[in-house]
């Protein structure tokens, strides 16, 4: 089975769960129109550039997913330039990896970043999601990592080790009450970053120890601006950023793109067929 | 200052406990959207500490009002901040900025009057479209005795009649040693948290009163402290503050930005239920359908939630629960960015200028202020609310308010077929709005039925009885 299905139903999972604990507006419109326009986009995109042979939506409805769980927007043409550029980011920002083309941001995180940076009246609204929630979520998190095999998800390992594992050395170095740190583990922008944003095979390097690297370096990155600001979502800027030495990571290791169809990717690199799978 | 003879107590809170203020008169002004009655200001609650934030890119300014009523020597207060403030930093205010913000920003009133329904043939429709209207801190002995502690004092203000000092420490051991020899009561569970800031690089600003310089102003009340630092650091602390509470506190935080609503970024936010139609009898009794409405909203959000309770422009109000406050008065609060072209003219205490007198009066879809405010009300315990609380500001500047709604039904005589209808519908609502208030506040239904004035007079059988009715599927069967 293709690993995009199982990311859109544990996204869909995601959103229920925020929406049964009335944390996440039931803001259909919103859905309607990243959906809308990501799929057109998409679409477009697929004509002009003609980059694969059959036309699928699975990435646009992971990014348009993500984007609605995570992004807040206060105006009608932000609200349809937020997928479009979500989408043209990964026609715009490639560079060809043996003989294949490949994108190096991640569309919902640079539909996320740029807007910000560029002061568009758009916000991240993560927020923390206490309770049962905030439980729950952790146990899709879990359940995720399961399901894909620990080494489908190793850049969610690496950063998620690195970001929490520093954040637990410096919360015992500041002998803070434990509930403190529990507390920062329900950031639900922190788990879909991990398992739906840093996994993203198509826009991080290719070969396993060039992604552990640019995954831990994000970790370690992110734990330090979090820690010197006390902000919250720091990591989507981190990646945003890091994003753009993906393709002097993968010139370094010197292997091919990564391909969503095992079928594919033999065709350019059999040796990776079995650790390349990802999601 | 000899330890020995000093008796303040450190008084623990990031600001104060009990919030005080009396509910300004306010006559009914109309607005557009019905006439305002009443509003549900933070002296409504008690141990209640009442922060204005002002914020913009780096820049914030704090304003920390209380109430404290105990004796003013032993008035302390410790605030955990993110660099060390020079004396301009740092300024005195009056608590009536604060309740004019807490005024402009409380939860309200509006009340309706139905027409004759035999004058007009539009009541349902109109009823039908409004149910769905917008909700609307010296000596050289102390500080050689610093020094060999480890507490370094930054600097020592004199800033009204307060004494200031800016403090930071290696260790916390040796902070708390130093504060308890000069004269402040630390509580023990104190030394891990004041451990934790400064290992965090945060500063201390303690503040004192200086007894003298009060009695020569003549002053009684405490008055608002106000602070601007730059930190990317949005936060305020209430980690220390929760050491001696007992119970939970109430904090309401008025965010004043430039671009749009404030939001707590490690806490969940919510909002409090509005737009509500409640029965007209609530009037003489709004604040306490309001503190009962908010406890109810606390209960089942666990205490673990940061409730908006008003996001709007300060350029307009509607209904206005008060005037919005004018360029001065939100410059004397630390709106920094207002009128700075003007910086060669008269500078208040942060050297800012002051601001053209002119006030705006409120205008529905009037011209907006540079200027959003947030009114945001947290009740936390340490347990509920274990880390600080961490801001962001956000580019949201659509209007909320805690707005509730009465509606009189038209008392007089009309004798057309349509004023038949119109009672019917009358109670029906009536009945409606009873269910609504008991939702909201948890109160009995059959006690709200009993204080209703039905039109058409009391129901024959009691509403209590037919809900009994209701509750036993069988009844009625036979």
């Amino acid at each position: 089975m293709d690993p995009r299905v199982f990311q859109i139903c544990s996204l869909s999972c995601f959103a229920a769960l925020g929406l049964g604990a009335g944390i996440l507006p039931a803001d259909g419109f919103r859905f309607g129109v990243f959906l809308g326009v990501a799929g057109l986009s998409e679409w477009l995109g697929h004509l002009v550039f003609k980059r694969t042979k059959r036309f699928t939506l699975r990435s646009t409805l992971i990014t348009t997913l993500s984007l609605w769980i995570l992004l807040r927007v206060d105006s009608l043409l932000w609200l349809c330039l937020v997928p479009f550029l979500a989408i043209a980011s990964k026609y715009l920002f490639r560079y060809s990896v043996g003989g294949s083309y490949k994108h190096f941001f991640n569309p919902a995180n640079f539909a996320i970043v740029l807007p910000i940076l560029l002061g568009a009246p758009v916000w991240l609204s993560p927020g923390n999601w206490a309770g049962n929630a905030g439980v729950g979520m952790w146990f899709l998190a879990l359940g995720v990592l399961i399901t894909l095999q620990v080494r489908k998800l190793d850049t969610a390992v690496w950063f998620l080790g690195l970001y929490l594992g520093l954040h637990l050395v410096r919360h015992l170095w500041l002998a803070d009450p434990h509930a403190i740190y529990l507390h920062k583990l329900q950031n639900p922008g922190l788990i879909l970053f991990a398992f739906f944003m840093i996994t993203d095979p198509r826009s991080t390097p290719t070969t396993a120890w060039s992604r552990g690297v640019f995954a831990a370096l994000v970790g370690v990155l992110s734990f330090y601006l979090s820690a010197k600001n006390f902000g919250t979502h720091d990591f989507f800027y981190v990646l945003f950023f890091a994003s753009m030495f993906t393709p002097v990571l993968d010139v370094f290791s010197g292997r091919s793109a990564f391909e969503w169809k095992q079928k594919n990717l033999t065709v350019y690199q059999p040796s990776l067929s079995k650790s390349n799978q990802a999601v | 200052m000899q330890p020995q003879k000093c008796r303040s107590s450190l008084w623990l809170t990031l600001v104060g406990i009990l919030v005080g203020g009396g509910l300004v008169a306010s006559s009914p002004a109309q607005a557009f959207c019905g006439y305002f009655v009443a509003k549900a200001g933070s002296e409504l609650f008690n141990k209640a500490s009442r922060v204005v934030l002002v914020r913009d890119e780096d820049r914030t300014v704090i304003t920390m009002a209380n109430d404290y009523q105990g004796n003013a020597s032993e008035f302390a207060m410790v605030v955990p901040v993110p660099t060390v403030l020079e004396k301009s930093q740092i300024n005195v205010g009056e608590n009536a900025w604060v309740d004019r913000v807490d005024g402009f920003t409380a939860p309200r009133l509006a009340e309706y009057f139905d027409p004759d329904p035999c004058q007009t043939r539009f009541y349902m429709e109109r009823a039908m479209s409004m149910q769905n209207a917008p909700g609307a801190p010296m000596k050289k002995a102390r500080n050689k005795s610093a020094k060999s502690l480890g507490v370094k004092i930054e600097a020592t203000y004199e800033v009204g009649e307060y004494d200031i000092l800016i403090l930071s420490a290696k260790q916390s051991d040796g902070l708390q040693t130093w504060l308890i020899e000069n004269g402040y009561k630390i509580p023990r569970k104190a030394t891990k948290i004041l451990r934790s800031y400064i290992k965090q690089g945060m500063k201390f600003f303690v503040a004192k009163i200086n007894i003298g310089r009060q009695e020569k102003a003549g002053r009684q009340m405490l008055r608002p402290l106000q602070i601007a630092y730059e930190s990317k650091r949005f936060m305020l602390p209430i980690r220390l503050g929760t050491l001696n509470a007992k119970g939970h506190q109430d904090l309401f935080v008025y965010a004043i930005t430039k671009k749009g609503r404030v939001e707590s970024t490690n806490y969940q936010n919510t909002r409090i239920p509005t737009g509500q139609e409640i029965p007209v009898f609530v009037k003489k009794d709004f604040a306490n359908f309001y503190r009962a409405m908010f406890d109810k909203q606390v209960e089942k959000d666990h205490m673990k939630t940061v409730i908006t309770e008003y996001a709007w422009n300060m350029g307009w109000c509607d209904p206005c629960a008060a005037d919005p406050l004018s360029s001065k008065e939100l410059k004397q609060l630390g709106v920094f960015w207002l009128g700075q072209k003007d910086l060669s003219t008269k500078k208040n205490g942060f050297g800012l200028v002051k601001p053209n007198p002119r006030i705006r009066r409120p205008r529905p879809g009037g011209r907006g202020q540079e200027a959003f405010v947030t009114r945001m009300h947290v009740r936390y315990t340490a347990k509920k609310f274990p880390e600080d609380l961490l801001f962001q500001v956000t580019k949201d500047t659509k209007n909320f308010q805690g707005r509730y709604v009465l509606r009189h039904p038209f008392r007089g005589e009309s004798k057309c077929e349509l004023a038949k209808e119109y009672k019917v519908t009358v109670r029906k609502q009536q009945e409606k709005r009873v269910q609504e208030l008991a939702n909201l506040t948890g109160w009995m239904p059959a006690d709200l039925r009993r204080k209703v004035a039905w039109v058409g007079g009391k129901p024959a059988d009691n509403g209590a009885d037919k809900k009994k009715k209701k509750d036993k599927w069988w009844q009625g069967i036979w």
